[in-house]
């Protein structure tokens, strides 16, 4: 029995606990039979019929960004960073009252009642821009998504104790990639929201108990001592420059928190489906408490199972191998591994039930967004002729089935490199960052171009230099620099490089390359 | 570092205390809000079967 089988044999995981997950994934299945009957155009299928209210939308926002794999990046990082790993949260909680509080984008966007961000390109810059944009953002947002399955597939190994090599765990992850996109083939965002909101009870209240419980198991004074007698003050300090983070990582997450709420297409796909501007800025207001648990939760699990792994001998071998030549156990398997130690039987059914919920309502959220993004704003544009609206939900319906083949083979078939985050934060950037110029330039300055607003997109795609594979692959096998020289290329000095030259791209384009429009307007002037 | 433990102890109890009476919030009000979704979906689909009709 090889030493991951040897771990994952302590979990309390139940016959009783099979019974509940096996079942609950059903439920979902019936709410995209039930949706489906109100499903009639691309408006019903994409947005809900912009029908939705602000406490539904905080629980659909909260159903999509509290994933199993943002609970998995998380927990890693508190596993890795300690207590310090917890500005993450701060800045995305706040960044999220920020943008609730002032509107910045997301009511702009609201207000010109797109269905996608790169219809705003379109009919801001023009056709060119709105299918560029298109297809960098669902180019970069399903390659993201490509390490989806293989986080949902390390959780359900280590908390049900399942052989890790065995046939069966594919069947699992195949079963459920099955059941969203059943039902998001069937209801569109009707039966999404319907599918988040049960999502956000059962793993609001499983996150609120298994953190209760996590407490009463290692003691809330044992916690935080035994982080302080082995991880010190970089276990704390974001800003130690002997830790894992540092001044220029809490920038990058900074505005990261930004992105993931004002940009990030799902959470914009929120936005554009609320009822009003109002509606839009009290949804973000309310869910930045959301935005900033999603990630202190997992965070606190993740430095729970870092203390409970060092105080049981077996586990702290399995992890921090005393050998230099053993290997250690991936981190990801911090989590599932102390999850399954800590709850007792019926509760860890449940909450692993609400965490492949939360799989779920993730996957359905994306391939609705990337597939409703390559219909309308790519497709339809570049064909040129018009599309009746039964034709575009058939077109997506059948992009989401091709969305989920490609990320089951992305997922096997890409190395990842580094932290589980550090990776989704790098790939959103081939997206996001020109989208930030984009949106900022085309929303709120009126000299930005669509020259300009081609340049940008294509300097966003310079954020793939911040996966180590890309830099192994260009910067020492291309171009000869020394392996050592590549550890300077952090994501977060690539993350911000690639901001700062999305908006240099941005303006020195518009104003080299005014738009026509514009240049007359001046010469009238 | 101790300005550090107490600012993450008190963040932290804080931000749990406060998704815990927001989860409240959006069970009940969500609920309500599904049936006024369901129904403004069923008016959409009974207008746009008259205007078919009318056609």
């Amino acid at each position: 029995m090889d030493l991951l089988a040897t771990i994952t044999q302590g979990t309390n995981f139940s016959t009783l606990d099979w019974g509940i997950i096996l079942v609950y994934p059903l439920i979902s299945v019936a709410l995209g039979i039930i949706a489906s009957r109100y499903v009639a155009d691309m408006d019903d299928f994409v947005v809900a019929g912009r029908g939705l209210r602000t406490a539904l939308g905080v629980a659909t926002i909260t159903g999509t960004e509290l994933g199993l794999v943002t609970v998995m990046y998380s927990a890693q990082k508190g596993f890795t960073g300690g207590f310090a790993a917890f500005h993450i949260g701060i800045a995305a909680g706040l960044a999220t009252l920020f943008v609730g509080l002032t509107g910045f984008i997301v009511a702009g966007l609201r207000r010109q009642e797109v269905l996608t961000i790169p219809e705003f390109y379109g009919k801001r810059f023009g056709p060119r821009t709105r299918i560029l944009g298109g297809i960098i953002l669902a180019g970069g947002g399903i390659f993201n998504m490509g390490m989806f399955l293989r986080a949902g597939s390390i959780f359900i190994v280590g908390i049900t104790g399942l052989p890790s090599g065995s046939a069966a765990l594919t069947v699992v992850m195949l079963v459920l990639l099955v059941l969203v996109l059943f039902y998001t083939v069937m209801g569109g965002m009707v039966s999404v929201i319907l599918a988040d909101y049960v999502q956000f009870v059962v793993l609001s209240f499983g996150l609120l108990i298994a953190t209760a419980l996590a407490i009463i198991k290692l003691g809330w004074g044992n916690i935080f001592e035994s982080m302080i007698e082995l991880r010190g003050e970089v276990g704390f300090n974001p800003f130690s420059p002997d830790g894992p983070f540092g001044g220029e990582y809490v920038l990058w997450m900074v505005f990261l928190g930004l992105v993931v709420c004002a940009l990030w297409p799902t959470s914009v796909a929120r936005a554009l489906a609320a009822e009003s501007e109002t509606v839009v800025k009290r949804q973000f207001t309310i869910a930045s408490c959301s935005y900033a648990i999603r990630n202190i939760v997992p965070y606190f699990w993740g430095i729970g199972a870092f203390v409970l792994i060092m105080q049981t001998p077996a586990l702290k071998e399995a992890f921090f191998p005393s050998s230099p030549n053993a290997e250690a156990v991936d981190s990801l398997y911090a989590l599932p591994i102390f999850l399954g130690r800590v709850l007792p039987v019926g509760l860890i059914g449940l909450v692993t039930a609400g965490m492949i919920a939360a799989f779920m309502s993730t996957h359905d959220s994306y391939f609705l967004c990337w597939s409703s993004v390559i219909t309308n704003d790519i497709v339809v544009p570049l064909v040129g002729k018009e599309f009746s609206q039964r034709g575009r939900v058939l077109l997506t319906r059948l992009l989401i089935l091709g969305i989920g083949g490609a990320i089951f083979l992305v997922s096997y078939l890409f190395p990842l490199r580094e932290d589980l985050w550090d990776f989704m934060a790098i790939t959103g950037a081939v997206y996001f960052s020109g989208a930030f110029a984009l949106l900022v330039g085309g929303l709120y300055w009126p000299r930005a171009s669509s020259t300009g607003a081609v340049l940008a997109l294509i300097a966003g795609c310079s954020a793939m230099f911040g996966l180590v594979s890309v830099q192994e692959k260009v910067l020492v096998e291309w171009l000869g620099m020394a392996p050592e020289r590549i550890a300077w290329f952090t994501s977060a000095r690539v993350g911000i490089g690639t901001i700062l030259l999305t908006v240099g791209a941005l303006v020195a384009g518009s104003l080299a390359f005014p738009d026509r429009k514009q240049t007359e307007e001046g010469a009238n002037a | 570092m101790m300005f550090w433990v107490y600012l993450w102890k008190i963040l932290f109890v804080f931000t749990v205390l406060a998704f815990g009476v927001m989860a409240v919030w959006v069970t009940i009000q969500g609920a309500f809000d599904i049936k006024a979704m369901m129904a403004t979906l069923r008016k959409r689909h009974e207008a746009q079967g008259e205007d078919t009709a009318q056609q």
